[in-house]
């Protein structure tokens, strides 16, 4: 082998020998590059780790003792819940995982919330909050306020529903007990306008009509005009007897509630044949009553005052040469049905929503206060009863109203 | 410029013109490297240039010829080397139209200083491709080796066109038609 031939194969050979010394370097050099990388990332991984962690716990902590329900869900089924809601239902977080959100909600409820949650799981809405009823262990019901939320993953997917369950069952008791309250008590105001009505208005125009008899009186009696005398003077007795029955009825009308509740059997039979005695009735009417009534719990004063009202409305309110009044009744399953009836003049379709209201007269009879049908009214309400009527002018009316048994 | 691109190159001219050529080039080039390459290595484009106008002037062939040649052989490097990234094109037109989208931002993943060339298209069918090079080297006889080597990997044919549009071959537009048979 010629010289120059051994000189290029040595340069050749030196040059990848130098070469091979290089990228053995170069590699070297990356090897350690990746090895401080690699150290670099375990010391980030730890200190996330123990930022996780840390996080968690708080988390873990937050859910333990939260004075809230908390439940999470994946489609219904319940995954993981909080020692408050476990408590709040009576079950244990292992019951609870193998049940899902329909079998603790009351089935009224549940198309509700899972029309919402369908709307949540398809992106509509991303939170929901309803009032729903939850059901537990032991079989009853809470009221619960609770509020959905999705969780989402970073591609927008759900994984978890999470609900905060809040106990709102004595709230809601208590917002019922103020309703009442409330309603009470605007009842009672009106009660109370109603009297002041009666004593500003009603009871004045006898007291007017009197003041004019007075004044009559005392000029035929100067003129010495007796035959006009008397007439006045019994005009005057029949307004005193007139405003002695209005103060009677508003009395009558105002002791309904204000009596202590008497709950006693009363026989129904004897109470109508009592009352129908007490009541006069023209020959000419005639009073029909069923042959057997039930004994029911009530007040007998008040029982009795009803049916008289009615009767005697019944009877007032003939204008045939013929009268006819009923007194029937029928059983239903919780509550009596009663019917008075008569074939007398008929209640006009323009009364029919203020029948009911005090000092309502249908005319101006002599012998009508318009008390009768409020204080009616108001028994039926003070035993939550129902009374309706039908009527046709000219053929009669008949009132209906129910008892609870 | 990539090491990989220097230690093949001295390889072909190796198996073409023999160790002498080899010698010889790297001799009179006078390379800051002294001709000692790895292909993981990074080097001076210059040296590229210097080892080139010496192996013209040694073979009589032209610059433009070499770099042609070295790409028919350099495209066999990259099947063998990025084999997985060429085999997500079905067809030649979409693998070249996506040079700057999609091969380039993977090349510059694995090596993050490279110095690339742009590919810009300028107009695409299903059988017609407009590229505009530009590229301080003007290696685009070396574009254009890859491309026809592009086509035949595929099993294909294409009449390229090469239009400079400045004279130092720094800015050029490829005109790629598939011949179809």
């Amino acid at each position: 082998m010629s010289n120059t031939k051994i000189d290029i194969l040595q340069r050749a050979l030196e040059r990848e020998r130098i070469a091979r010394k290089e990228a053995e370097r170069i590699l070297e050099d990356k090897s350690r590059q990746l090895y401080e990388l690699s150290e670099e990332l375990k010391k980030t991984n730890k200190a996330l780790q123990g930022n996780l962690s840390e996080k968690t716990l708080e988390l873990q902590a937050i859910f333990d003792n939260s004075s809230l329900g908390i439940v999470l869900t994946k489609y219904g089924k319940i995954i993981e819940t909080n020692k408050a809601f476990e408590e709040l239902l009576g079950f244990t977080s292992e019951e609870l995982k193998q049940m899902d959100v329909k079998s603790i909600s009351v089935s009224n409820d549940y198309p509700n919330s899972r029309d919402l949650m369908e709307k949540l799981n398809n992106g509509i809405i991303d939170k929901f909050s309803v009032n729903k009823r939850y059901v537990k262990k032991d079989s009853t019901v809470i009221w619960a306020k609770t509020n959905v939320a999705a969780i989402r993953d970073k591609s927008g997917q759900i994984i978890y529903q999470v609900a905060l369950v809040e106990d709102i069952t004595e709230d809601l008791k208590l917002q019922e007990e103020r309703k009442e309250l409330i309603g009470d008590l605007k009842k009672k105001n009106k009660d109370l306008r109603d009297f002041a009505h009666i004593v500003s208005h009603d009871l004045k125009s006898p007291l007017r009509s009197m003041d004019t008899l007075i004044n009559w009186l005392k000029e035929h009696c100067e003129s010495g005009d007796t035959d006009n005398f008397n007439n006045a003077y019994e005009m005057l007795i029949d307004k005193l007897t007139k405003m002695d029955s209005l103060i009677d009825g508003v009395l009558r009308y105002s002791s309904i509630d204000s009596v202590e509740q008497i709950n006693e059997e009363v026989d129904l039979k004897m109470l109508l044949e009592d009352t129908v005695n007490m009541i006069h009735i023209p020959d000419h009417i005639e009073m029909q009553l069923s042959n057997d009534f039930p004994v029911i719990n009530g007040d007998f004063f008040r029982i009795q005052q009803l049916f008289q009202n009615l009767i005697s409305n019944a009877i007032k309110s003939i204008d045939k040469p013929q009268g006819k009044v009923s007194v029937q009744y029928q059983s239903h399953d919780h509550f009596w049905e009663f019917s008075v009836s008569d074939n007398g003049k008929g209640i006009p379709e323009a009364y029919k929503e203020k029948i009911f209201e005090m000092f309502q007269s249908l005319d101006d009879q002599e012998d009508s206060t318009g008390v009768g049908l409020s204080i009616v009214k108001k028994i039926i309400e003070y035993y939550n009863g129902d009374v309706w009527f039908e009527s046709e002018v000219g053929k009669g009316t008949t009132f209906y109203f129910t008892l609870k048994k | 410029m990539k090491g990989i691109v220097f230690t093949e190159f001295l390889s072909l001219v190796e198996d073409k013109f023999g160790l002498e050529t080899v010698d010889e080039i790297i001799q009179k080039s006078e390379l800051p490297s002294k001709g000692i390459y790895t292909s993981i290595g990074t080097y001076d484009f210059s040296e590229m240039l210097s080892l080139l106008v010496h192996l013209s002037e040694k073979t009589s062939l032209s610059i433009d010829d070499l770099l042609y040649t070295y790409a028919e052989h350099f495209f066999g490097v990259l099947v063998n080397t990025y084999g997985e990234l060429l085999s997500r094109y079905k067809d030649p037109i979409e693998m070249l139209a996506s040079i700057e989208n999609h091969i380039h931002v993977e090349v510059r993943k694995i090596y993050p200083d490279a110095e690339l060339p742009t590919f810009t298209v300028l107009e695409k069918t299903t059988d017609k491709l407009v590229l505009e090079y530009m590229s301080s080297r003007a290696m685009y006889s070396f574009g254009l080796g890859l491309m026809h080597k592009t086509f035949e990997h595929f099993n294909q044919k294409a009449e390229i066109t090469l239009d400079k549009i400045k004279s130092d071959g720094s800015k050029v537009n490829y005109t790629i038609v598939k011949i179809s048979e």
